[in-house]
């Protein structure tokens, strides 16, 4: 009986104008956020081939180990396409060095703002989403019960042998039914474009996490649907169902994520930037005005003497990243600079980590605070559980630099382990036994290498050859299944699944107790 | 059979609706219920469908206590409102369909449906017509085939002669009469006098809840039920103006 009451609901609700007007809408709108969300995946893409390509570069290409200085990129989630979150605004890739560790992406757009939070009203596909079905829900329910009683229906109905909860079922089941056909085309015309989109490629667990965003759409839809019929239950008419319908929507889909952000932002305030830099840059200047200036007096006790470079770029804290043809006690002098400034700079920052880490909690909590605000409201929810299973979210971006900087450790770790600081090779390309002895012989070796080399210019250094680094640690960015997505955002689908049941409970007790006179 | 014993509804406003009503009425009868509005007609309807619950009393269709088994009593019961308003979207015959399988008749025919709207006087070309295209009479006679389609033993009607126009109300009373002689027991509640003379077995006036007045057709042929009605509700008004 819940399924042929279901059908008539259906057939009825299909041509009504709200279903036409709604499905028009869909058809404009979902597919349009998603070719605009190909077209900014396709950019991204491109733009990932060349970071990884430049990382790989790093490794591939390097005349010392010093000038190994990893770039970690964040892949591309094709998934993006449905939910930008906050990508837009943390960037994708940070270059390592050991002199800081990383805190934000390297190509982060702005600081001023807490990065973490996303902007509520960037339209993509799982605002476009957000917006109709609740409207479609409300549409659909607004008048579930109050138009059955104002076209005298609902008596005649329930004067036949059906019970009210069959009856309500139906209602309900009928109304889901009739986003069916919106869904399906929309569905349809969403799998054209991203099969005419050779960029978006999507892996199982991909259509796993595109499953679970459908199933929290038709959870967000019911939320309405009940919401209507609740209000539906508890209004005289179908005019004041659908006035105070339209305010509730407006409230929960607008105003309180915006306020949301507000409020989090004063309830759990962080940190300027600034200062966070200005207590660096303590550490910083303690390192040039007393840590340098100790490792040069060690290195004047142990009468070792810089008298300058022959061939020398990329320089850096602890000196030459790259020399050649370099007298070799100046290379001593530069090796064990290297040996004993590292460890300094390496402990420096642990102890910028300290600070950093200090406002990054800060930055945290205010996310959190505006993220548990933002449950108030369904949208808010569907938003935060959406980006997630999109991997654009800030569990997505704290979980990348997390990894980001669990590798620092570990690859300056193994420069520490394997003695890499110390070795020429950090620093030269020429092997210790080459090494002129003095500059007469630098000046020998550097021009029988022009003549050899066929250099362009001095610095043409193609002919180099580069350093193994095949041994090297590599970033090899570990996604979170969906499973530890859905664990982690298990507090807000069961936040939105309880406002749910409790919605239909209110609406399906309000309809038992319905006056139909 | 329907059957009213010490029938009895108090709103929560405090508002008495209905009084101990007592009635019954037998298989093969018409009875109509007159009164003015607020006396209780639409009331005693509302709790043989078990729309409200009685605060004493019972109300019991083929011998079944509506309040116990309100889905089982459902089955023997047709209703037609004073307004059948149907599903505007649906055709005569969709509307039909509809509310045949909710009523349980799962197995009729496109040809049934016609045939119940032919009874009732509704137009060949009206059938497959979307009910939001109906003039209110062509909304009451497809009411009435929905009721008929049902074929239960016993008929609620609300005011259904209301805003029909003469030749219908008459068509209506016909058919109600033929109803009656195959074994139905019909309540209508009215304030129609014209058609109860014409069609009614027995008569009951209603004022403030209560049944006041209760005559068999040979009584209210002899007498003047025009004059009783109009006296009872003369005394009603007089009534208020004295308590006013």
């Amino acid at each position: 009986m819940v399924w042929f009451i279901a059908k008539k609901e259906f057939r009825n609700n299909i041509v009504t104008p709200g279903f036409i007007v709604g499905l028009l809408l869909c058809l404009a709108l979902i597919p349009y956020t998603v070719y605009t969300g190909i077209r900014t995946h396709t950019n991204r893409l491109a733009q990932y081939e060349v970071d990884i390509k430049t990382a790989e570069d790093i490794y591939m290409k390097a005349h010392t180990y010093a000038q190994v200085n990893p770039i970690l990129v964040k892949p591309v989630s094709s998934l993006s396409i449905f939910s930008k979150g906050i990508t837009e605004q943390t960037g994708s890739k940070v270059k390592l060095d050991r002199k800081e560790k990383p805190v934000f992406s390297t190509d982060i757009v702005s600081l001023n703002e807490n990065p973490l939070m996303s902007k509520f009203m960037s339209m993509d596909f799982a605002m476009a989403i957000a917006i109709l079905l609740s409207l479609l829900g409300i549409l659909f329910s607004y008048d579930m019960l109050s138009r059955e009683k104002e076209q005298g229906t609902l008596k005649l109905a329930l004067s036949h042998p059906v019970s009210r909860s069959t009856f309500f079922l139906g209602k309900i089941a009928g109304i889901f039914l009739t986003l069916t056909p919106i869904l399906v085309i929309c569905f349809l015309v969403i799998l054209l474009i991203i099969q005419l989109s050779p960029s978006v490629q999507f892996s199982s667990g991909d259509y796993g996490r595109i499953g679970a965003l459908l199933l929290l759409s038709l959870i967000y839809f019911g939320f309405f649907v009940f919401l209507g019929g609740f209000i539906s239950s508890r209004t005289k008419s179908s005019t004041a169902s659908i006035i105070l319908n339209l305010f509730i929507w407006c409230i929960l889909l607008f105003l309180l994520p915006n306020t949301a952000a507000w409020f989090g932002k004063n309830i759990s305030p962080t940190d300027d930037y600034r200062q966070v830099d200005f207590y660096t840059d303590q550490i910083d200047k303690q390192w040039w005005d007393v840590q340098a200036k100790e490792v040069e007096e060690i290195l004047k006790n142990e009468n070792l003497n810089l008298f300058g470079w022959a061939y020398c770029w990329d320089m850096d804290w602890d000196g030459a990243h790259a020399t050649m043809f370099t007298p070799r006690e100046s290379m001593e002098y530069e090796r064990r600079k290297k040996e004993l400034a590292n460890p300094i700079l390496l402990a420096n920052c642990n102890k910028k980590w300290a600070i950093q880490s200090d406002y990054l909690q800060q930055i945290y909590r205010q996310e959190k605070t505006v993220r548990y605000l933002s449950c108030l409201s369904p949208a808010g929810i569907l938003k935060l559980i959406a980006t997630s299973l999109c991997r654009t979210g800030t569990d997505s971006e704290v979980h990348f630099m997390d990894q980001a900087r669990q590798f620092q450790d570990m690859f300056y770790g193994y420069f520490v382990q394997n003695k890499i600081f110390s070795s020429y090779a950090y620093f030269t390309p020429q092997k210790e036994s080459e090494f002129p002895n003095d500059w007469d012989e630098s000046n020998e070796q550097a021009a029988r290498w022009r003549e050899e080399a066929k250099a362009t210019s001095t610095f043409d250094f193609n002919s180099i050859a580069y350093q193994d680094t095949q041994s090297f640690p590599r970033f090899a960015y570990v996604q979170p299944t969906l499973g530890d997505d859905l664990f982690e955002q298990l507090y807000l689908i069961a936040g939105i699944l309880i406002m749910c049941i409790l919605l239909f409970w209110l609406s399906f007790m309000s309809f038992i107790k319905y006056d139909v006179r | 059979m329907l059957q009213a014993i010490n029938l009895t509804k108090r709103y929560e406003d405090g508002q008495l609706a209905l009084d101990a009503l007592n009635l019954e009425i037998t298989q093969g009868e018409i009875f109509f219920l007159l009164g003015a509005n607020g006396a209780g007609k639409t009331t005693t309807i509302n709790l043989f469908l078990n729309f409200i619950e009685p605060t004493s009393g019972q109300a019991l269709i083929d011998g079944v206590d509506v309040m116990k088994n309100p889905l089982e009593t459902k089955r023997y019961v047709s209703y037609v409102s004073e307004n059948v308003m149907l599903y505007g979207n649906f055709t005569a015959r969709q509307n039909l369909d509809f509310f045949a399988k909710l009523g349980g008749k799962n197995h009729l025919t496109k040809q049934n449906y016609y045939d119940a709207m032919r009874n009732v006087g509704l137009q060949d070309d009206a059938f497959e017509k979307k009910l939001k295209t109906f003039s209110k009479g062509m909304r009451q006679k497809v009411g009435l085939a929905i009721a008929m389609i049902k074929d239960t033993s016993n008929i609620l009607l609300d005011e259904p002669t209301s805003g029909l126009d003469p030749k219908s109300a008459a068509e209506l009373m016909q058919l109600l009469m033929k109803l009656r002689d195959q074994g139905k027991s019909i309540l209508m509640c009215t304030h129609d006098i014209f058609r109860a003379k014409t069609a009614a077995d027995r008569v009951g006036i209603m004022k403030e809840g209560r049944l006041v007045m209760l005559r068999t057709r040979e009584q209210f042929l002899q007498d003047d039920l025009e004059r009783i009605y109009l006296d009872y509700m003369q005394e009603s008004v007089m009534y208020a103006e004295t308590v006013k």
